[in-house]
């Protein structure tokens, strides 16, 4: 019902302003029909990108989706902006994902991607969803390949957090086997990766590889792995650029009794790590860690249960805190794509 | 003493420490002693001199800004606090805003320029975009196609951040 009239009011709204403009134009024709431009569009580009990236920083002001709508010029220094982050839900991420496919030359400005699946309509009504849509996995790895430069990626299934403890078994999103690293191959620049998912396992996000000296992605520095399926046996590729390591509540396979015990999570597969967060409420953690590797971290966290406002933070926070973080022990910031560097 | 002389021929004299907040005067007086030929200053007119060496006789006392390192994208700049004088001193009409926005840009005189920068921001919050084109006169150029399109495309963009 709510829906239903707000969508009424924005319906009239535009239709009144359509009006309202056409009233407009009519009038300056009868009267000034010829009108000097104003002073502000003799502003120099930089001048122009300049006063965006104000507008950009004030969330109170006027957003680049209406200043895309002002004019040509303002339209092409806002549209790199405007796609440069894209933080989106599972309704937005079906637009996107068609946008970019119509689209190719926005996919190569969009760097930050965060996907927040949240919708619960799906949870409580299965029942009405009588469409047959795209499963969400399969929708999340083709806009991911549409991105052709991504530099962080985040996926959070938050529709977990409406349910503390007892929930109906959630939909899965659908990953692939083998998911992640085939649809990320390809962008080199990946800096920051943060998967909260909970029908997907490690092995289908990193290749299983038992020669994985070349990991696709040279800059990866976080990664973020939450409610993901690991077993004790997995080994991760070697990530040697990989600062800040985060587990959170992992659903821990048991190997089979015949594998010799290892840890999935040691020196030699993350050789670089710096600082740890291992955030558990179950005792088995310890499968998966190997304690020599815990004493040779500088920053460890045990968070448990998770008090971090990690999922609340945008990725644009997080990397600012990274950002902190690296200063803080004098560590080289990987090179950013030349747009980063305005 | 620094003497410059600018477009409609009008030279000004300023004290060495007025002066060298514009960068531009600073890298053309090379930081030497006193300049006898005048600094030809042919992009800004004496209304606008006038602005911008009220606005650095104001400040000319004012701390350093620290430099902010290239290459952190991340972290906002910090925009200089707006003192009540600085708010004062932008509350100008339009064209001139614009006049001391372009002529703070080619001095290099970077707190002059943040500070008429977020004054126009400051004119357009709460804007509609067809209100924006009115305040400030501007010419859309869109064709119609493209001006039909640009209600679907808000819609769009207004789904990235949802």
């Amino acid at each position: 019902m709510g829906q239903a009239s707000s969508s009424r009011t924005s319906s009239f709204r535009r239709s009144a302003s359509r009006f309202l403009k056409f009233r407009h134009k009519d009038r300056k024709n009868k009267h000034q029909p010829s009108l000097a431009p104003g002073p502000i569009q003799r502003l120099p580009p930089e001048l122009l990108l300049m006063l965006l990236d104000l507008l950009e920083a004030d969330p109170e002001s006027i957003g680049l989706a209406s200043i895309v709508r002002v004019c040509r010029a303002w339209n092409q220094a806002a549209i790199p902006l405007l796609y440069n982050r894209i933080s989106i839900n599972e309704k937005s991420l079906r637009l996107i994902s068609r946008t970019l496919r119509s689209s190719p030359d926005l996919g190569q400005l969009v760097s930050f991607l965060t996907v927040t699946l949240e919708e619960e309509s799906s949870l409580l009504e299965p029942a009405k969803r009588t469409r047959i849509e795209t499963p969400l996995g399969n929708l999340l790895a083709q806009t991911i390949s549409y991105c052709k430069d991504l530099y962080s990626v985040t996926i959070h299934d938050s529709r977990l957090l409406k349910f503390q403890g007892t929930h109906p078994p959630l939909p899965p999103i659908g990953f692939r086997q083998s998911f992640f690293q085939p649809t990320l191959f390809g962008h080199h620049n990946l800096f920051s990766l943060w998967i909260e998912a909970q029908d997907i396992s490690v092995d289908s996000i990193f290749l299983r590889n038992g020669d994985s000296s070349d990991f696709p992605f040279p800059n990866l520095r976080s990664l973020q792995l939450m409610n993901i399926w690991m077993d004790a046996h997995h080994q991760f590729p070697v990530m040697a650029g990989l600062w800040i390591l985060t587990i959170h509540n992992p659903r821990i396979r048991p190997s089979p009794p015949t594998t010799p015990p290892t840890f999935c999570v040691d020196r030699g597969s993350f050789p670089s790590v710096h600082a740890l967060t291992l955030g558990s409420n179950s005792t088995e953690l310890g499968s998966l860690v190997d304690s020599t590797f815990i004493e040779g971290i500088e920053d460890l966290i045990f968070d448990i249960p998770s008090p971090l406002p990690l999922k609340e933070m945008t990725s644009i926070q997080r990397l600012t805190l990274m950002y902190h973080y690296t200063r803080k022990h004098g560590l080289a910031l990987p090179e950013l794509p030349q747009r980063f560097n305005r | 003493m620094v003497t410059v002389v600018v477009s409609d021929g009008v030279t000004f004299t300023m004290e060495q420490d007025v002066a060298f907040q514009c960068g531009l005067i600073a890298d053309f007086a090379g930081g030497g002693g006193d300049q006898e030929e005048p600094i030809p200053i042919q992009a800004v007119n004496s209304t606008v001199m006038r602005k911008v060496i009220e606005y650095c006789e104001h400040h000319r006392n004012d701390p350093p800004q620290p430099e902010v390192p290239e290459g952190t994208p991340l972290e906002r700049k910090d925009r200089r606090g707006r003192d009540a004088w600085d708010k004062q001193f932008i509350q100008v009409e339009q064209e001139l805003l614009f006049e001391i926005i372009l002529a703070a840009n080619y001095l290099n005189i970077k707190p002059l320029l943040d500070l008429g920068c977020s004054q126009v921001a400051e004119m357009m919050k709460g804007k509609t975009p067809a209100e924006i084109q009115q305040m400030f006169n501007i010419v859309n150029g869109f064709t119609a196609d493209e001006e039909a399109q640009n209600g679907e495309g808000e819609e769009k963009a207004r789904n990235l951040n949802s």
